[in-house]
């Protein structure tokens, strides 16, 4: 049932066993293929687990497969990588300058599909301004070609180009990123954190368990419940004196007490958790996060997944949000860090489909997703992961405990009561 | 009941091993609460290991009679910390009081509420189990 | 970790609950008619007959050891676990039919485990079969053959797991030397005990809902208290934090159990391993602790992930000053009474906040729609 709701909300769909790691190993036969225009060897697939270290009794089967598919690797990447420019003959090709001087990337006479999501547009439509990484990302997928504003007859290879656009510490690991979303079809856009200051201070909201609206809530269960209108009124009266006589005011033996739960009288379960939860659990209130303006973990990104009509000068929320960090000189953020960025970035958690059946316990997808999360894209040497960070409130879902379940007969699912809680 | 005492009666009433044997750490020197010898009920998974030459050898021990299916258990409390060293002095200990070193351990780890989780040591590289 | 349906079913039947004690029972109220009224009223004034669970105290175990305690630790609140057991105490049942001294009895989950284990040994048995196949056929050269053992393959991944659910074989009874010692004129002796882990003890004494004895008598909160935790602990103490999770998610009603297996503290069950497997694993988390690399944290998530687990970070933050700290430290050190000790322990908890954070791996490809 689980794997059921994953796979509709689309989340870490875990009916896909988690070790793929979305990622397909490179084909190398492909990219000789363009070269050569004949079909390559691969290495057989069946499994990851199929390759084992070449030992005593392999095969000269193996080994010919494997130094076939090899050589075809070897052979993709001796070749000079080349860049297809498009509009070779009757049109000039797309053109982004890059000035010497103040050190941007901009396109005069802009053209392409490509810049429905990309770049800023002036206000006479005349040039377009990009970001180094959205003018790399360009040329080295072959989209444009790149120049200097002042040179014409030269064109900019990758090599000069990530010279000129990667020159600060991290800017290449933020590029990485950048072009893996981009490559998988997302929208991204730099976030002002990119390279601006950090609010100073984010209020954080701390959700409460409120013992009233709980206790409330389990009346009106109750009420919904109980058969004759008689019961209904004496029942949780009963209760409620009972609680307060045995177990609160009049009792010889207060909670926590070792003789308490010998004394007391307790109708039902919900009651003595109401009594240990005012004990066990603190009631929260909203909280003032400091940001720490040297912080490593800036949100560089916003990213949408494939919308039509994204319009890039009135971009909607996000649907994530980004930070993109160096594995080896960056540790998992403290808390605080984790509640600051959780407060700063304003994606907020969609579900997709509303539940059908009525709900008869906590609200899994509130607690697994909540309702603010944060990507972070953590960067090993080139190899590139995402950890997915969001909050989540189980006190604030309440009493997981439900009276009914000691009832012998059937109930209807209980509606209403957390519901209406949430809401509050 | 020991550490070790309670691992063993684990190994025999839970997991049904015959013929226990324990050797406390005052005779396997360096363990940190002795060790278990027993056989399983069943033959626990085979492993093939990886010498440093790459070739493989298709056993699990070196005894002399040639039985495979000896276990060694090592009893360990979750708070217990383990170095590389500390593996190789426990391998050595095996050596001095069962003769033979061992191709791999058990590490049986006993938590605060009794329950038992056991992990192979291995003594070097071994193949992936399929 | 996996209990069959048919498993699950039978322990449904039973009325569980979540905390050891008693209710007082109202069912019997009809509204029409006044004797009920008396009986409900007679109810209310004896109450519950509040019988606790006895734990007894042991080289620096908590545990019951009768049938009694045992089943009321176990069916309230899933508190503890067999010695000899997965969770549920079953060894005596379990070994009782192993020795052929009971028939009839239904299935423990262990038992159906090892048959679903003998299943997937047969799965790799064939497996191997057509390993040693295709071995041939590559030295052979022999590119008919091999495609033909990749079909094979295939057709055997396909129906694994559609097995007919075939039973264990029928193994002859054999009653080894050391069960033996445990049988007693043609009777089993029980050697399982129910174990209770440290924050289960601690909590459920601190609310006293057990009696605990040791051989010199009666375990007192204070001195469960020393045995456990000592009184030389610091606000970041990670057996008190780990304390205070525990409360914290027991007192919201979950069923909180240890999650040694799933390299975590605990995994939450909405109502108990019986009925449906835990969704969320909790890592408590000390704030002031230094995070760990990313290498654990990714590390922890693949076993959680892998058994279709939620990873939570349950971050505990104390509000304490060091020297209010210490000064109810001291207290608790000097303090002689038990309720007087449960008050301040009270106090200490609640100076602490316990909030969530999730961790879940994001994949590109994978959330785009």
């Amino acid at each position: 049932m689980e794997q059921e709701e994953d796979d509709l909300l689309n989340f870490d769909s875990s009916n896909q066993p988690d070790d793929d790691f979305g990622e397909v190993i490179q084909d190398w036969a492909v990219v000789a293929q363009k070269y050569q225009g004949k079909k390559r060897n691969t290495v057989p697939k069946r499994g990851v687990k199929d390759a084992e270290p070449l030992a005593q009794e392999s095969t000269t089967y193996d080994e010919r497969m494997l130094s076939e598919a090899r050589n075809t690797m070897y052979e993709a990447l001796s070749k000079t990588r080349r860049v297809p420019v498009p509009g070779n003959g009757s049109m000039d090709p797309l053109t982004i300058r890059y000035d010497r001087q103040t050190g941007e990337f901009y396109m005069t006479q802009p053209k392409g599909k490509f810049l429905e999501t990309l770049g800023k547009t002036d206000r006479d439509g005349k040039t377009v301004w990009m970001f180094p990484e959205e003018a790399v990302f360009l040329v080295e997928r072959g989209s444009c070609i790149a120049k200097y504003s002042d040179d014409d007859s030269h064109v900019l290879s990758l090599e000069e180009l990530y010279s000129m656009a990667f020159a600060n510490p991290g800017d290449y690991e933020k590029f990485m990123c950048y072009s893996h979303l981009k490559r998988c079809g997302y929208t991204i856009q730099r976030h002002a954190e990119y390279d601006e200051m950090i609010p100073l201070v984010t209020e954080v909201m701390v959700p409460v368990l409120s013992t009233k609206r709980f206790q409330l809530g389990h009346l009106a269960n109750y009420l919904t419940r109980s058969l004759s209108w008689f019961r209904r009124l004496i029942l949780p009266l009963v209760d409620r004196i009972g609680l307060f006589c045995f177990n609160g005011g009049l009792s010889r033996y207060p909670l926590l007490h070792p003789q308490h739960f010998e004394f007391s009288r307790y109708f039902r379960y919900s009651s003595m958790f109401s009594q240990l939860q005012t004990v066990f659990l603190r009631p929260s209130s909203h909280q003032e996060v400091q940001a720490n303006q040297q912080t490593k973990y800036r949100i560089c990104f916003n990213i949408w997944k494939p919308t039509p009509g994204f319009r890039k000068k009135s971009p909607p929320v996000p649907d994530f949000q980004v930070c993109v960090i160096d594995v080896n000189s960056t540790n998992f953020p403290s808390f605080e860090e984790v509640r600051s960025l959780l407060g700063r970035c304003d994606s907020h958690t969609v579900k997709k489909v509303e539940r059908t059946s009525v709900a008869t316990g906590p609200d899994d997808f509130k607690l697994k997703y909540g309702e603010k999360h944060i990507l972070i894209c953590i960067i090993d040497q080139g190899v590139m992961n995402f950890v997915r960070l969001n909050d989540s409130s189980f006190a604030s879902e309440g009493l997981i405990w439900q009276d009914q379940w000691l009832q012998k007969k059937k109930f209807a699912p209980r509606k209403g009561g957390r519901k209406n809680r949430r809401k509050q | 009941m020991s550490l070790m005492e309670i691992i063993a009666q684990n190994l025999v009433h839970f997991h049904l091993w015959t013929s226990i044997q324990t050797f406390p750490k005052s005779s396997a020197k360096g363990t940190p609460h002795g060790v278990v010898r027993g056989v399983p009920p069943k033959k626990l998974s085979e492993t093939t290991s990886i010498s440093s030459t790459g070739e493989t050898e298709s056993s699990t021990t070196d005894k002399p009679d040639g039985d495979t299916s000896e276990e060694w258990v090592l009893p360990l409390s979750i708070s217990d910390k383990l170095t590389v060293e500390n593996i190789e002095q426990i391998f050595e200990s095996i050596r001095s009081v069962g003769s033979y070193r061992p191709k791999r351990i058990i590490a049986g780890l006993l938590d605060d509420d009794g329950s038992v989780v056991y992990y192979f040591i291995h003594d070097g590289l071994v193949k992936p189990r399929s | 970790m996996t209990t069959t349906v048919s498993d699950r079913i039978r322990l449904r039947g039973k009325k569980h609950q979540m905390l050891p004690v008693d209710t007082v029972d109202l069912s019997c109220f009809v509204p029409h008619n006044p004797v009920s009224w008396a009986v409900c009223l007679y109810k209310v004034y004896a109450g519950a007959v509040p019988v606790l669970p006895t734990v007894r105290f042991e080289s620096g175990n908590f545990f019951a050891a009768d049938w009694a305690s045992i089943n009321k630790l176990w069916r309230r609140g899933f508190y503890g676990k067999g010695t000899l057991s997965r969770s549920e105490p079953s060894w005596f049942n379990r070994t009782k039919r192993r020795l052929r001294l009971d028939e009839g009895t239904e299935l423990s989950s262990e038992e159906i485990i090892a048959q679903r284990r003998h299943q997937r040994e047969e799965f790799k048995r064939q497996r191997q079969e057509l390993d040693a196949l295709e071995r041939r056929y590559k030295l052979e050269e022999d590119s008919a053959n091999l495609a033909r053992v990749e079909k094979l393959r295939h057709a055997l991944t396909e129906t694994k797991g559609r097995h007919a659910r075939s039973s264990t074989p029928v193994e002859e009874v054999e009653i080894r030397p050391e069960d033996d010692v445990l049988i007693q004129e043609g009777k089993l002796q029980n050697i399982e005990v129910l174990q209770l882990s440290h924050t289960e003890t601690l909590f459920l004494k601190l609310i006293g809902c057990i009696d605990i004895q040791s051989e010199d008598g009666p375990v007192g909160l204070k001195t469960a208290w020393m045995q456990i935790l000592g009184l030389e602990f610091t606000s970041e103490d990670s057996r008190l934090l780990r304390f205070i999770a525990y409360a914290h998610y027991r007192s919201l009603g979950w069923c909180v159990r240890s999650g040694l297996k799933f390299a975590s503290d605990f995994l939450l069950y909405q109502r108990g391993p019986p009925f449906q497997h835990a969704k969320y694993t909790l890592r408590v988390c000390g704030v002031k602790e230094g995070s760990m690399s990313w290498i654990r944290y990714s590390g922890i998530n693949r076993v959680v992930s892998g058994v279709k687990k939620t990873m939570v970070l349950s971050y505990v933050t104390s509000e304490w000053n060091e020297n209010e700290f210490e000064s109810i430290r001291e207290q608790m050190e000097c303090c002689s009474d038990d309720h007087e000790f449960a008050l301040l322990v009270a106090d200490l908890v609640s100076h602490y906040r316990v909030d969530e954070v999730v961790y879940h791996r994001w994949v590109a490809n994978r959330n785009r729609e």
